[in-house]
């Protein structure tokens, strides 16, 4: 079944499909909140209160306009740029290779985890938000305008900052040795 | 093509995989989502070994919490000093529904200080009270400071000068961080 498909079961939404919609997407919340807030247990903490407030908001929620996933993410991205004001955005306490595999993955190539380590690394000494607004917008897709809505920021704020951020990045790998195309 | 973004995709995905299949603090005996309202409301009835695992689990007190933060103050009701009689019911009503769970949420820790004795009036056993003079007490609400009542603080006793309005809780004891106590403001 699709999760579409599944997730439309859950207008209904009764305790036992949102424990499973829980069960499957609780690892993809938790790495978007471990990836933003950088403290393992202010992950936590913000996933369990994602799916509390997805819960409540269940009656809400609209398969025909966002898969499930999307729908905690987005919540997730707006409660990590929350925790950002209230913490007035306090340095990451621990590094981000913290959950990384120590082994590397099958066929993984000498390259590819000194490159792995060295992307942990850089991102590491983005400023917390900014490496939020570089995610959300290099990994996930997010538009200048969701960007803008979900953080508060106005797009050129959001440009800016994702521009900065991707600079940085660009010439810690470059130092780093790591090859990409531009 | 090895872009930038390819490497921050590939790294996120790395992320996903590393990540624990779940939250490991949350057991098979912690809340599910759907005891959760109940639960808040002092009103789930629950086998006792579970009973005893919810009141002293981290991810079932914090889960309650979390859930308790969605709740708001009734919408468009604003609240001032020496007008409690006419406060409207849903007010009072949500306000004595957030003071039971308050009391049943935490029935472990120091004991509580202030107490609705079998008339509904509210009593406060702080000792030590730092303010002195004219004070508020205010109750802690979903992050904001409800007021109340005024009172006056002298050598670390509080004597309330306004009663509150019948808020229907009897013999019950509150946690004192629900309570704030502040010098009251002079205009």
């Amino acid at each position: 079944m699709t999760e579409t498909a599944r997730a439309a079961d859950f207008t209904a939404l009764d305790g036992q499909r949102f424990e499973e919609l829980y069960d499957e997407h609780w690892p993809w919340v938790f790495a978007v909140c471990r990836t933003r807030l950088g403290d393992h247990q202010d992950a936590l903490d913000a996933a369990q209160e994602v799916f509390v407030r997805k819960w409540r908001a269940r009656g809400r929620y609209d398969p025909g306009l966002a898969t499930f996933r999307t729908w905690v993410s987005r919540n997730a991205e707006h409660l990590c740029t929350d925790i950002f004001r209230r913490k007035a955005v306090r340095p990451t306490q621990e590094p981000l290779t913290e959950t990384l595999p120590d082994a590397p993955a099958a066929g993984e190539t000498d390259a590819e985890i000194a490159r792995r380590v060295t992307l942990n690394s850089a991102l590491d000494a983005l400023e917390p938000q900014q490496r939020q607004l570089v995610l959300m917008h290099e990994v996930h897709g997010y538009t200048w305008e969701e960007i803008a809505h979900t953080t508060g920021l106005t797009v050129a704020q959001a440009r800016s900052a994702v521009g900065k951020g991707l600079e940085r990045l660009r010439a810690l790998l470059k130092d780093a040795g790591v090859e990409f195309d531009a | 093509m090895n872009t930038l973004r390819r490497l921050l995709q590939d790294w996120f995905r790395d992320r996903v995989d590393a990540a624990p299949a779940g939250d490991p603090r949350r057991t098979r005996l912690c809340l599910r989502f759907d005891e959760l309202s109940d639960r808040a409301a002092g009103t789930l009835r629950l086998p006792a070994a579970r009973q005893t695992h919810v009141e002293e689990c981290q991810w079932c007190r914090r889960a309650v919490d979390h859930y308790l933060a969605g709740e708001t103050t009734p919408a468009g009701i604003s609240i001032s000093l020496g007008a409690q009689a006419k406060w409207p019911p849903e007010l009072t009503e949500a306000l004595a529904r957030s003071l039971r769970r308050a009391a049943k949420l935490h029935t472990t820790g120091p004991r509580a200080p202030a107490h609705f004795d079998e008339e509904g009036s509210l009593t406060i056993r702080w000792t030590g009270i730092e303010v002195e003079g004219s004070v508020v007490v205010s109750y802690v609400w979903q992050g904001a400071e409800v007021p109340l009542a005024r009172g006056v603080s002298r050598k670390g006793v509080l004597e309330l000068k306004e009663p509150l309005p019948d808020l229907g809780l009897r013999n019950l004891d509150i946690p004192a961080r629900a309570f704030r106590i502040l010098p009251e403001k002079t205009a």
